[in-house]
């Protein structure tokens, strides 16, 4: 089941789902590109160096290796002696290869005893020593007298030598050396942005312009076995391109670092990360208080809701943030003081119902005990002065007592008071056929009841009591029981048969009397009208047996009258 | 759906970063690929010997070496270490009187060239092959020695040289153990025992200067720290050729001239290259190099003798009995460093 979030949450789930997460994701993207093409300029920036070099340096070497190996074709040139004209075709072609290449070389030609027949310099810088046949060029055209031979030395300054026999029927009868020193080609490597080393096939440099590469013997560094692509040394990192050329005689590198770039990017990217976590965080905490902070207003709409649902109408909504809650606040508060003015009329109006009904039901009794007694005290003039004067003045009293408009309620010690006046009219008007105990509890002398409900209560059962009876003896009971004061009024009459009693029940229920019986109905709804809730009468009763009327009333004296 | 949105956005995260570095690592893998040598050598010979020989050797046969220089001392305690496992095929420097105690080390080998080798520089040993032959000799900066004559080890017994001498302690130095070995000899007439009262005095004159490596020797006497050194002769025949004013001076009391040697180190990993190094290091063609371009003497008879350096015939040659040195090396060594500093002491 979908947890249902508060609104704050919402509002940072969408915070960081559709604003944070999108950017660092943007931002992220654009530096993998970023890095890509950087790294994508590294690499083709340095293929094009390396290839630069490459091909100048090969050029250069294949057009001096071309003539080389056409002059050495010539054996006259060892066979015979080297005369003006001859030297004069070979400078020639050197001068020629000179312009044409952008380097100079010098050749030398030698006899098998490795002396020089042409060149300058009766022993070059490649011949240790003329009894050394087996050592550098030499070995290596010896070897291969009928190739092009490739020697590197490493002196002062490194000189590349290519080397050809000079063979007749076979045999060698002479060396022809061309030698290319490094500086010429010094300049061609500051042409270029990336560092280069040019090394022979063992990894002895020829060229060089950064020495982190080169070894203390002045080899290409041996670590690795590098090839092509981006490596890491000496904790550097650097993209190397490197090409063979010469039949594989030599290597060019080009190497770029991108040590520096590295560490920026990786600087950004953990500044990048960085920033993500603590956005993150900051929005954790931020949000919520955005979020409380904007939709404080719901809550106090929702709080004034809460009271609202608890029975509290004093409530009012008080928002002046923004105009869509406040239309909402002005509204609710509009609405809450008519709830009010309503509730305030309507329960005016019932109260002054209720008041009109109570009067209504008093005066029915009044109406009706005065008639029966005044037809008492007729007869009882005839019988008994002393008696009828007597019953005049209980009469007077309790009429004086009933019209007294005061109060609804009295004390029970008052109300009993009167009973006593309304008992001594009965008990003149019965004589014997009447007898009646009262059995009020001390404590709750001082309670408050309705006004003559007591003599209401006695009135019935005489009324009713009797039937075919000579005598009735009335007894009335009251105690408090929990918060209620229960009165149980109880004869020994004629009782009421069944479907009465039945008829009476159901008529309780009613909030207008549809019998004639009006003594019990009127009590009921008197206290149902004061008092509400389950107050009120039931009655028991079994035909020739008596009837008991039980009265429930809340527990309530003049002091705390208040609360109810 | 909301959910889902920003889960799909962490995972595309995730997955550019990842793949951004799964990426350069793979490259770097992929390019460093670890290299093994050939052929490994451990020499206390400088650059400038080692590059031509090397040079010429790797294009003659494509091999490939690796070179880890440093003290002769230094490369046999490296050795000994190694013992069990070892990593260097060739020591390639030492003289015969520091290698002899240690000669254990190092495989038996006879190069091919034993037969063109001088009768005193044969490999009798069997583990030592001799590569150059090197002499003892004072050198001298011409610039600062102003009017005072030097001919011999006497000579430098000078009070306005006193402090100026350099020399290096025999402990870590070979070319100071043959010059303890050659003064003991010299300045003893062919007893050694005799020759303590000399070495008493030089200490005095050292005046508490005592060097750590042959090549402090050798430069300071050229950078004018030291006015006269004590040292092996290519060292100073090199300067001499480069210009420094500096000037041999072979002892008159006597020179000694022992072989240093080329040797294969027992169980060497590359056995087979090691051999064909040692007969190179040999042959006619190096041995040339050596009299020709590197200032030292041959150990070879078909190899004349450089024309540079003054030849053996005009030196005063000392003869000593090999065995008692090899007995007493470390006798010697102890009693000239008790010597030393008791003499600077106070």
């Amino acid at each position: 089941m979908k947890k249902i979030k508060s609104f704050s949450d919402n509002i940072r789930r969408m915070f960081i789902t559709y604003a944070i997460i999108p950017s660092f994701f943007i931002a992220f993207s654009c530096l993998a590109i970023i890095i890509g093409i950087w790294k994508y300029t590294i690499k083709a920036a340095n293929k094009s160096a390396n290839l630069k070099v490459s091909k100048t340096l090969e050029s250069a070497i294949n057009m001096y290796s071309e003539k080389l190996y056409n002059l050495s074709r010539d054996e006259t040139l060892i066979t015979n002696p080297i005369y003006t004209g001859k030297k004069v075709e070979i400078m020639e072609i050197m001068y020629q290869l000179h312009s044409q290449t952008g380097c100079k070389a010098d050749l030398y030609i030698l006899d098998i005893n490795l002396n020089t027949v042409f060149g300058e310099g009766d022993r070059p810088e490649f011949i240790v020593n003329k009894t050394m046949y087996n050592w550098g060029i030499i070995r290596e055209i010896r070897n291969k007298p009928d190739q092009i031979t490739y020697y590197l030395i490493n002196n002062e300054t490194n000189i590349l030598c290519l080397g050809m026999g000079i063979q007749k029927n076979n045999e060698l009868i002479g060396y022809m050396v061309v030698t290319l020193d490094s500086e010429e080609f010094e300049l061609l490597l500051t042409q270029v942005a990336p560092h280069t080393v040019v090394t022979d096939k063992n990894g002895w440099i020829y060229l060089i312009n950064n020495y982190e590469f080169e070894d203390t013997l002045g080899r290409f560094v041996r670590e690795y076995t590098y090839t092509s692509g981006f490596i890491e040394y000496s904790g550097k990192k650097y993209y190397l391109s490197q090409s063979r050329i010469c039949n594989d005689m030599l290597r060019v590198y080009s190497i770029t670092s991108y040590d520096l770039e590295t560490r920026m990017f990786n600087v950004m990217i953990m500044f990048i990360l960085f920033l993500f976590v603590a956005i993150i965080g900051i929005t954790f905490v931020i949000s919520r208080k955005v979020a409380v902070k904007s939709t404080k207003d719901i809550y106090k709409i929702v709080e004034a809701f809460e009271h609202v649902k608890k029975g509290n109408l004093d409530h009012n909504l008080d928002i002046d943030s923004c105009i869509e809650f406040k239309e909402i606040g002005e509204a609710y508060n509009l609405m809450l003081d008519g709830l009010k003015t309503y509730i305030q009329e309507n329960k005016e109006l019932s109260n002054l119902a209720a008041f009109a009904q109570v009067k209504q039901l008093e005066a029915q009794f009044n109406s009706h005990f005065l008639f029966n007694t005044l037809d008492n005290i007729r007869f009882m003039s005839k019988i008994d002065v002393e008696a009828s004067d007597k019953m005049i003045v209980a009469l007077s009293n309790l009429l004086r007592y009933s019209i007294s408009n005061a109060q609804e309620e009295i004390q029970l010690e008052e109300d009993l008071r009167y009973t006593e006046s309304y008992l001594t009219i009965l008990k003149i008007r019965y004589n014997r056929r009447l007898s009646y105990t009262i059995d009020v509890d001390e404590n709750i002398k001082d309670c408050l009841i309705p006004k003559l409900m007591m003599l209401s209560l006695i009135e019935n059962a005489v009324k009713y009591g009797y039937g075919d009876r000579e005598t009735l003896h009335v007894s009335i009971k009251g105690f408090k029981k929990d918060d209620n004061l229960i009165f149980i009024c109880k004869d020994n009459g004629a009782g009421i048969p069944e479907e009465m009693l039945k008829q009476i029940r159901e008529n309780l229920m009613s909030p207008v009397n549809k019998t004639n019986h009006h003594g019990i109905y009127n009590i009921h709804r008197r206290i149902k009208l004061m008092y509400h809730k389950n107050y009120g009468v039931s009655i028991e009763s079994k035909p020739g047996e008596g009837t008991t009327i039980t009265l429930k009333l809340p527990y309530h004296t003049a002091k705390n009258n208040n609360a109810l | 759906m909301k959910h889902k949105i920003g889960h799909v956005f962490i995972f595309f995260l995730a997955v550019v970063i990842l793949c951004f570095y799964g990426w350069q690592n793979h490259k770097n893998i992929q390019h460093n690929i670890n290299k093994s040598e050939d052929l490994v050598i451990y020499s206390a010979h400088p650059i400038e010997l080692l590059k031509p020989l090397l040079k010429e050797f790797e294009s003659m046969t494509g091999l490939q070496i690796k070179v880890v220089t440093g003290g002769t001392g230094e490369m046999i305690d490296k050795i000994e270490s190694e013992k069990d496992n070892p990593v260097a095929d060739i020591l390639w420097s030492g003289s015969l009187s520091t290698l002899k105690p240690q000669m254990y080390l190092f495989e038996n080998y006879i190069s091919k060239n034993e037969d063109y080798v001088y009768k005193d520089f044969k490999n009798n040993e069997g583990m030592l092959t001799r590569f150059s032959d090197i002499p003892s000799i004072l050198m001298i900066n011409t610039d600062l020695i102003g009017d005072i004559e030097i001919n011999g080890y006497e000579d430098v017994l000078n009070p306005l040289l006193k402090g100026k001498i350099a020399y290096c302690n025999p402990l870590v130095s070979s070319s100071a153990y043959e010059h303890l070995i050659n003064m003991l000899y010299a300045m003893g007439n062919g007893n050694p025992e005799n020759g303590w009262d000399y070495i008493k005095q030089l200490c005095y004159y050292l005046d508490g200067n005592l060097l750590k490596s042959s090549t402090e020797v050798y430069q300071g006497v050229a950078n004018g720290d030291y006015v006269v050194g004590l040292i092996f002769e290519d060292a100073a025949a090199a300067l001499v050729e480069d210009g420094a004013h500096i000037k041999i001076v072979y002892m008159e009391e006597g020179v000694l001239s022992t072989p240093d040697c080329i040797s294969i180190v027992k169980n060497a990993p590359h056995k087979e290259n090691a051999a064909l190094f040692v007969d190179f290091a040999t042959g006619y063609e190096v041995q040339t190099m050596l009299t020709t371009k590197l200032n030292r003497r041959s150990v070879r008879v078909d190899v004349e003798p450089p024309k540079n350096l003054k030849s053996k015939e005009e030196m005063k040659i000392l003869h000593i009995d090999d065995e008692k040195i090899y007995n007493m090396k470390r006798e010697w060594i102890q009693k000239f460093i008790d010597i030393f500093t008791s003499t600077n002491q106070d």
